[in-house]
């Protein structure tokens, strides 16, 4: 699980920190140092950080590490979008407001290209974040219903196996079900 | 599924292409079988609906069996939660069944099952089995002997056929048991069980079975029997309750539900802790379009008339004012003609 509930300390601090957002600057916080597989840098809050289960078990796994955590399996910019997401959800945990949250997802996953979605998902699966994976298998599974076949095989780069009489064979059978896709 | 093969989506472990896919509404299946080899295997599989079960993400459709004028069935599906709910007719019916009347019909899982029927002369053991994620029939093992107008019904995953008269079967007084992990069935035999079913309902774990009264004993017209599964024995039903099962009926979250037709139609409820009958709704037969059949999903009631015209009647408004319940109806089809039975299928 990758709640950060786990850790008693972290929680104390995320919930006083939160009601007066200006004491946040005024009280140093550590930084997590985070490279993407693309050598960018990434400083997160450790707050945020440890919403991704695999860097906190990093750190679990050797405590006193200053080192910078590689993540081989993750470029720079599904990073950085995931990284956005988080933080705005730590505020979320601290200050739960259903309606805002809501609203903030849907926004957040609104403006991101097909592909930022897509690209999203091995991120949040690497990193152990549930909640974001769950919102973004949504997010997809949303993006796709009433699509047409070709729709969906573009959207995923999918390679059609079928041969052509399999696939006229396929839509005969399922004809019915065609009624009223959207072709774009 | 195997490792070797390709992934379903490139860059992603099944296992999460899977918890993505599963989330796309039932209706769009057979338009996500068509994207590759893969993807078809993934939605036939046992896993897909598994995760769908296991996430609250299951669809319940309603599957109706007809007969036309001519006495050939046919065979309809119907989505009630689309925005512009209409019955659609499934092609493909096995040339077998298509004219054999008394057909068992029974769901479970994702398979749909055809079991025994035709008539006193030509009844029939065959049992013809529909996948509705293949969207292909097949035959499955048969009856141990042939059935037609069985009581059927499905408790704890098992298929019951009980009775169903035929002029070529051995023993009038026996039923048989269907375990679809087997593909087996399974004969016994009481005296207490009844050769002749006119209607059957699964109520409290135990299967009523209506009878015809055809034995000048009887005191009443009506008479019914209850099995329970889980023991084995038979008893006498409630004659109270009895008294009031004349017309088709149906189990609403426990609570059973008949459809008097003998005069317009009228929805009466069996007060199990009164042991009385009430009239919940008495219906236009402009708008039920008699004769009916019932069938459930959740807390909503669905009269299924000619040609599939269907009201539906959501029962937790009940229980008050009669005329209370919120109804809304789904046009019915030319083509279709009789409603023989209506059955509802989770995925």
């Amino acid at each position: 699980m990758s709640s950060s509930t786990d850790s008693p300390t972290l929680t104390t601090e995320t919930t006083q920190l939160s009601p007066q957002p200006d004491t946040e600057t005024a009280k140093p916080t550590k930084k997590i140092t985070l490279k993407s597989s693309d050598n960018q840098i990434f400083e997160v809050e450790e707050s945020v950080a440890m919403e991704f289960a695999t860097v906190k078990s990093f750190f679990e796994d050797s405590p006193s590490s200053t080192d910078i955590v590689p993540l081989p399996n993750v470029t720079a910019k599904p990073l950085s979008q995931v990284i956005e997401f988080c933080k705005e959800q730590i505020k979320f945990k601290a200050n739960p407001d259903e309606a805002q949250k809501k609203k903030y997802n849907a926004e957040f996953l609104t403006e991101k290209s097909d592909k930022d979605l897509v690209d999203m998902i091995p991120v949040a699966n690497y990193l152990e974040i549930k909640d974001l994976l769950d919102v973004l298998n949504q997010a997809v599974a949303d993006r796709i219903e009433n699509k047409s076949v070709e729709y969906v095989r573009n959207f995923f780069g999918i390679d059609n196996d079928f041969t052509a009489e399999e696939e006229a064979a396929l839509r005969r059978e399922h004809a019915w079900a065609y009624e009223g896709v959207d072709e774009d | 599924m195997e490792e070797n093969q390709m992934s379903l989506i490139s860059g992603l472990p099944d296992d999460i292409a899977l918890s993505c896919l599963a989330r796309v509404p039932r209706k769009y299946h057979a338009i996500l079988k068509c994207v590759s080899k893969r993807w078809r295997e993934l939605v036939c599989c046992d896993e897909f609906y598994d995760y769908r079960r296991m996430h609250s993400l299951s669809e319940t459709w309603m599957y109706a069996l007809c007969c036309d004028r001519y006495g050939k069935i046919w065979f309809y599906v119907l989505d009630p939660n689309e925005s512009q709910r209409r019955w659609k007719c499934v092609p493909g019916l096995p040339a077998r069944a298509l004219n054999k009347m008394g057909m068992g019909f029974e769901v479970i899982g994702k398979k749909v099952y055809l079991l025994g029927g035709g008539g006193w002369l030509d009844a029939t053991n065959e049992v013809f089995c529909y996948d509705v994620s293949r969207n292909s029939w097949t035959q499955v093992a048969s009856l141990s002997t042939a059935r037609y107008d069985s009581a059927c019904q499905v408790y704890d995953g098992k298929i019951y056929a009980i009775g169903g008269l035929a002029s070529t079967r051995s023993d009038p007084y026996s039923w048989d048991i269907f375990d679809p992990q087997t593909n087996s069935w399974e004969l016994h035999s009481n005296a207490c069980a009844v050769p002749e079913v006119e209607d059957s309902i699964v109520l409290d774990g135990k299967i009523y079975i209506r009878c015809q009264a055809s034995a000048s004993t009887m005191s009443s017209p009506f008479y019914a029997v209850v099995y329970e599964p889980s023991s084995g024995t038979w008893q006498h039903a409630d004659a109270d309750m009895v008294s009031g099962w004349q017309g088709p009926a149906v189990v609403v979250d426990g609570t059973l539900y008949v459809l008097d037709q003998s005069s317009g139609t009228k929805l009466m409820m069996w007060q199990k802790d009164k042991r009385e009958w009430v009239a919940v709704k008495r219906l236009s037969t402009l708008l039920t379009k008699p004769p009916c059949q019932l069938a459930a999903i959740g807390k909503k009631l669905f009269i299924v008339g000619k040609g599939l015209s269907t009201v539906v009647l959501d029962t937790s408004q009940t229980g008050s004012v009669e005329g209370a319940m919120v109804g809304t109806s789904i046009p019915g089809l030319i083509t279709a003609d009789k409603v023989l039975n209506c059955k509802f299928q989770t995925l």
